[in-house]
């Protein structure tokens, strides 16, 4: 099919329609004209041949008539009756010769046909004339160009025009209604947001209700899931405020000892009502827009705070975080405060999968520049990315025990906000997990609104 | 024993004396094949030959000759058919042939089969006298009919007559005709303005019609058969509405051709000579004739064309001939032939005068020749 590969890709769909109908014509077009070549060749050898039977069976009337007056002698009247019969039988020429013809002959002794470039010339012997006479009768030879004018082939075509033109514009209103409006709503009638119309192709419809059907199954699931994962997860964190609620229900004279559970109690909500509140946010950023205010600052300075954030995290999972800082300028337009959320989140991603691993914990984070971009790399050494990386950014699909997986969806968000890629990968040298963050030097410019 | 011997004689004399068969063949031209006209005629020519065979049969019979006749029509526009057709009868052995009417085809014939003796019921061109004793015709000669066309013209106009002739050159006995009458009119006073060749079935008129409008003649002369006669009336009478036309033997008759009964020659004037007279002054002129004239019923039944008359005629001197010479074989009639055949076949009707008056031709009157 090398000629599907002549079309342009990525076009539009009427453009494809529109393809879909033009290949097809000028084929038809191109069969037209050869048709029409074909045809008016044949119709021009089968004239040839029309001529020459004509004047196989007239060569047959003047030899005779000519013979008679031949025979007659002195007083026939050769040359008047050759005028007569040149008239009667609508021939170009009669003549009587006594030479033989130079044709080489027929299948018939004393008869042969030439053809000459402007004429076809019978001979035929004078039959009963002892002398050797022939009589030599022609007719205007037909030429290819009388038959290949412009007028007959437009003739032809004229009709293939007319039919296609009309095609063309059937097709177009046809695609138009039937096909390319269906599509463009599947979207919306998939969602509910618009009702597929009666008079779409049942296959259309059958589709837009399959994934209407499917896309609210989905919706559901995602839903519940999402609840259960966040009620999990509250409910682990909700912890706190009971004892917080035991606490202050002890009476005050506990002494020494409740002034401790105090302090581990400020101490826990310090670490866990953070978790809420990033549980809260991640759910809400999930599912909406996340706006983007660029700033010009160093990203070396976000990767930094977003460490430092997780300083009591490291100490607590026994984790050593190691900085490489491989780049001479820094200084990138974009959201510190969202970047750093992504930045806390994959480090602390990459805390949590250490815990799971039984050799050196550690989380790597590489800096580099290169030609157009900035990469961030954050490496750890826990056991590896277990589910592959097409369903990484999926709702759910979380590689830790608890969590909701919206935390990659939402650095994701964050990191192509900023006209970024973020890419799961191994770590060759940690031998755990991988996420390059690669952000374009060029995509965002301050903004001054704040 | 008496019955059995005179049975036995009668056999055996029956035996001894067995009819000769004397093949003769008919040759005619049909013109054109498609019309009603030709188809009759070929009809009446078949029932001529039919009522002529009746009619000799029994003499013949008495003289031990018994004739068995072939008929063979051909397309008048293909002449060469009657030389192809003649040879065929010679080869088969064909004692006579009865050649076609037009003299062009006859000559064809004679050419065809030169050492068959042959005769045309109504060939007249002067050709016929140079074909020899063995090709003869039962019509008057050209030369003979032009000399009483011209004698005609002479009476209607007694005051230096002019004429134009319109001939149609592929016709030969037409051109003679032509030839003859202008040598016998420059004898008698009458002068030729101008001759118009014409030629095929349907030739051009433009020039005679053209002719006869600047030249004013006192006549045209059309020697020509009749469907071109006819074509050529009716071009020349619009250019001139009181035009007499005089016309050799080729008009046809009230029953042929194409002059009579033509509707717009309805006012057309002329006068034509023929080799024939009205049917019963001809038959007056000879035995079988006389025969059929004295049986009603016959008479009633005999077709009244010229070919008819000479079928007739040639089967009376054939029967002639054969009865007082009695030849055995095709050899001894080409000899009894080519030595009487002159005095036999001789036209005893002279030449008739007829008339072209109310799209009808009439007969006139008969000159002796």
């Amino acid at each position: 099919m090398g000629i599907l590969n002549l079309i342009p890709a990525g076009r539009s769909l009427r453009f494809y329609a529109l393809i879909s109908w033009v290949i097809p014509a000028i084929l038809a077009l191109v069969s037209c004209v050869a048709i029409f070549a074909v045809v008016t060749t044949i119709n021009y050898r089968n004239q040839v041949n029309r001529i020459k039977d004509e004047l196989t069976d007239k060569s047959q009337i003047v030899a005779r008539r000519i013979s008679g007056e031949l025979l007659i002698g002195a007083r026939g009247a050769v040359g008047s009756v050759s005028n007569t019969l040149k008239d009667e039988l609508l021939l170009s020429s009669v003549e009587i010769t006594s030479k033989s013809p130079a044709c080489s002959g027929d299948s018939t002794e004393g008869f042969c046909i030439e053809k000459t470039t402007d004429s076809i010339i019978a001979y035929r012997k004078a039959p009963h004339v002892a002398d050797l006479y022939y009589v030599a009768i022609s007719k205007a030879k037909p030429t290819y160009l009388s038959y290949f004018n412009f007028k007959n082939i437009l003739f032809s075509l004229f009709p293939v025009l007319i039919f296609f033109g009309i095609g063309l514009l059937l097709q177009r209103v046809i695609l138009i209604r039937y096909f390319l409006r269906p599509i463009q709503a599947l979207i919306e009638t998939s969602r509910g947001d618009k009702e597929p119309k009666n008079y779409w192709p049942k296959e259309i419809q059958n589709i837009s209700e399959n994934l209407y059907q499917s896309f609210k199954e989905r919706d559901e699931v995602i839903f519940s899931q999402i609840a259960r994962g966040v009620i999990h997860d509250l409910k682990t964190l909700i912890h706190t405020p009971i004892v917080a609620k035991d606490l202050v229900s002890e009476k005050p004279d506990a002494g020494e000892q409740r002034t401790k559970r105090l302090e581990n109690l400020f101490s826990t909500c310090s670490t866990q009502l953070p978790k809420i509140q990033d549980i809260i946010d991640n759910t809400l950023d999930g599912s909406r827009e996340i706006p983007i205010k660029p700033k010009v600052s160093s990203i070396d300075e976000t990767v930094q705070s977003a460490i430092q954030n997780l300083t009591s995290l490291f100490e607590q999972a026994k984790t050593s975080i190691e900085v490489k800082n491989e780049a001479t300028s820094l200084l990138l337009a974009h959201d510190s405060v969202q970047l750093e959320r992504v930045f806390t989140n994959l480090i602390k991603n990459g805390i949590e999968a250490c815990k799971e691993s039984d050799g050196k914990r550690v989380v790597c984070v590489s800096l580099s520049e290169q030609t157009k971009s900035f990469d961030i790399e954050i490496e750890d050494s826990g056991l590896g990315l277990n589910i592959g990386t097409n369903k990484l950014f999926q709702p759910l699909k979380s590689t830790k025990t608890h969590g909701s997986g919206l935390g990659l969806i939402v650095s994701k968000k964050i990191v192509e906000a900023h006209g970024g890629t973020l890419l799961p990968g191994a770590s060759q040298r940690l031998r755990g997990a991988k996420f390059t963050i690669r952000l374009p030097k060029e995509h965002l410019t301050e903004s001054y609104h704040g | 024993m008496k019955y059995f011997f005179l049975l036995t004689l009668f056999s055996v004399n029956a035996f001894a004396s067995k009819a000769i068969t004397v093949p003769v063949h008919f040759l005619e031209a049909l013109s054109p094949k498609d019309t009603t006209s030709s188809e009759r005629f070929q009809r009446e020519y078949e029932s001529a030959i039919s009522l002529a065979k009746k009619l000799t049969s029994k003499e013949l019979e008495k003289c031990g000759y018994r004739l068995e006749e072939k008929t063979f029509f051909y397309n008048a526009s293909d002449g060469i058919e009657s030389l192809e057709k003649a040879k065929q009868a010679e080869s088969s052995g064909a004692w006579l042939l009865v050649g076609p009417r037009r003299s062009n085809h006859y000559i064809l014939l004679a050419k065809g089969a030169s050492s068959t003796p042959s005769v045309s019921t109504m060939a007249s061109s002067d050709e016929i006298d140079s074909l020899g004793s063995l090709h003869l015709t039962i019509a008057p000669m050209n030369r003979q009919m032009a000399k009483v066309a011209a004698q005609e013209a002479k009476k209607r106009f007694p005051k230096t007559p002019t004429y134009i002739s319109v001939v149609s050159e592929d016709c030969v006995t037409c051109v003679d005709f032509a030839s003859h009458f202008e040598t016998i009119s420059k004898t008698l006073g009458i002068k030729q303005l101008k001759e118009v060749r014409i030629s095929g079935e349907t030739p051009s008129l433009i020039d005679a019609a053209q002719a006869v409008k600047e030249l004013k003649p006192s006549f045209v002369l059309l020697p020509n058969y009749s469907k071109v006669s006819a074509q050529a009336m009716s071009a020349i009478y619009k250019a001139d509405p009181n035009i007499l036309f005089i016309g050799g033997d080729g008009w046809g008759d009230s029953k042929f051709g194409f002059v009579q009964n033509a509707s717009e020659l309805e006012k057309v004037r002329g006068i034509t000579v023929r080799g024939f007279p009205p049917v019963e002054n001809a038959l007056k002129e000879f035995d079988l004739g006389k025969a059929i004239l004295q049986n009603k019923d016959m008479l009633a039944q005999f077709p009244g064309s010229g070919s008819a008359i000479g079928i007739l005629k040639i089967i009376e001197e054939t029967t002639a001939m054969l009865c007082k010479h009695k030849p055995k074989n095709k050899t001894d009639f080409k000899a009894v032939f080519e030595k009487n055949g002159k005095s036999n076949f001789n036209p005893p009707w002279g030449v008739s005068i007829y008339e072209l008056r109310n799209g009808d031709i009439k007969f006139q009157s008969t000159v002796r020749i």
